[in-house]
């Protein structure tokens, strides 16, 4: 009856794996269940964060205006840059105010004065 | 306190037999059911000899549908028996015992081997031991004068059946027991290589998840991701409200001499200052001002 006494046995162990098979199935969809709901929530938090706080874009942005506009102060600290124009055409401050306030730079403030046909822009930024 | 009876009666069945059976039982097999060999070989598992049994019978007993059975009884010394379950099942039919009533069925090499037995099988014929092989013969040889009805009352058999009823009702030929253990080994394996697969996939999804977080140098749970997500919207929030105040003025319709003279933001307040052609005008801005109804960000005149 040894023939028979292998057939108890792997069935006792077909039943232990079925088990583990069991398990391992339910960890399996669990995990993925669980990447799939993280991944989720980080797409929200992942936008926001490349809409305020995309550092490269935002560098190569500012960049370009010291380059062009040429700003009378430009002063970078840890997490804020101060950017000063005296002396703006209505032209340049359309581009310069355009980049600012429809851009995700945050602004923590500014200041924008008019002086006969020239303009003064002072503005902080978070960076 | 014995609570159930679970001891069978256990016969000893010869070709001779004649007793009526009327209640279930197990049964041992007289020597002249079946066949047996003593034999030494330099094999050391009693299953590589079961595989060379038919050969080792082959030409020394008739023909049959033969299965076998093998004892080790001492190194490289095994006892090989040889039995045909259909004949011995007629056989037992033959005897008038109804098989609905047998349970299982026992050779006496097995029940008996290794005892020193003299046993009386009826007035005819004993059962001896001789040199560890059980024979059924004349009564004059034996020795003493026991009764094996006798020693069967408190006989424990052992576990070496050749025949089990409760195997029989499932009605599985050894084919089918051989076709059964090779569909339960392929399942094994397919147990064994889902689990591997499983296991597989979940480090697979485990690593992703990481190299996920990796890339886009985020903190490992998703509570941290909330907490940053409501810190940013907030932040969004005033970055909006801001732009959305600075839009409100820059939507009140000026005419050609008219502009302002400082726009400024500050601790969440837009000052202003404007030039515009007389009284008529800034209340129209004013009234314009009234109806700003964003409360996040104030716009206020600069005095």
């Amino acid at each position: 009856m040894s023939l028979y006494r292998t057939i108890l046995a792997l069935v006792f162990i077909s039943l232990v794996l079925g088990g583990y098979l069991f398990y391992f199935d339910k960890e399996y969809k669990k995990a993925t269940k669980e990447f799939e709901s993280f991944r989720k929530k980080s797409e929200n938090y992942l936008k926001l964060k490349k809409k305020w706080v995309q550092k490269e874009e935002k560098d190569r942005v500012l960049k370009s205006i010291k380059a062009r506009f040429k700003p009378s102060l430009y002063k970078k600290s840890s997490n804020s840059l101060l950017i000063e124009f005296k002396n703006l055409d209505e032209r340049s401050f359309k581009i310069v105010g355009d980049i600012f306030l429809n851009s995700g730079f945050v602004i923590k403030k500014f200041d924008i004065k008019k002086d006969s046909k020239k303009l003064f822009f002072h503005i902080e930024v978070e960076i | 306190m014995i609570f159930f009876n679970t001891k069978k009666t256990v016969f000893f069945i010869t070709k001779e037999f004649n007793k009526v059976i009327k209640s279930r039982c197990d049964i041992i097999l007289s020597p002249e059911f079946y066949w047996v060999k003593k034999i030494d070989l330099n094999i050391k598992s009693s299953y590589q000899v079961k595989k060379m049994a038919p050969s080792i019978f082959d030409g020394v007993i008739p023909k049959g549908d033969y299965e076998y059975r093998v004892f080790k009884i001492a190194k490289n010394r095994y006892l090989l028996i040889a039995f045909d379950i259909r004949y011995i099942l007629k056989q037992i039919s033959d005897l008038g015992i109804e098989l609905k009533f047998v349970d299982r069925i026992f050779t006496a090499q097995s029940e008996f081997q290794g005892d020193d037995i003299s046993l009386k099988i009826d007035d005819n014929y004993g059962l001896i031991n001789v040199e560890g092989i059980l024979a059924k013969v004349p009564i004059k040889l034996l020795e003493s004068d026991a009764q094996i009805d006798n020693v069967l009352i408190d006989k424990k058999v052992s576990n070496n059946y050749i025949y089990s009823s409760s195997l029989q009702k499932v009605n599985l030929t050894h084919k089918d027991f051989k076709t059964l253990l090779l569909l339960l080994l392929l399942l094994n394996i397919f147990l064994i290589s889902s689990i591997v697969r499983n296991k597989k996939n979940i480090s697979l999804i485990e690593s992703q998840k990481a190299q996920f977080i990796r890339k886009n140098s985020l903190p490992a749970t998703s509570f941290q991701i909330k907490s940053m997500e409501e810190e940013l919207k907030k932040r969004e929030k005033i970055q909006i409200s801001i732009r959305e105040a600075i839009e409100y003025l820059a939507n009140f319709k000026l005419s050609k001499s008219e502009y302002f003279t400082l726009l400024k933001y500050n601790d969440k307040t837009l000052f202003y200052k404007i030039l515009l052609n007389g009284k008529k005008r800034e209340k129209e801005f004013k009234n314009y001002l009234l109806k700003y109804r964003k409360k996040d960000i104030k716009i206020e005149e600069l005095r």
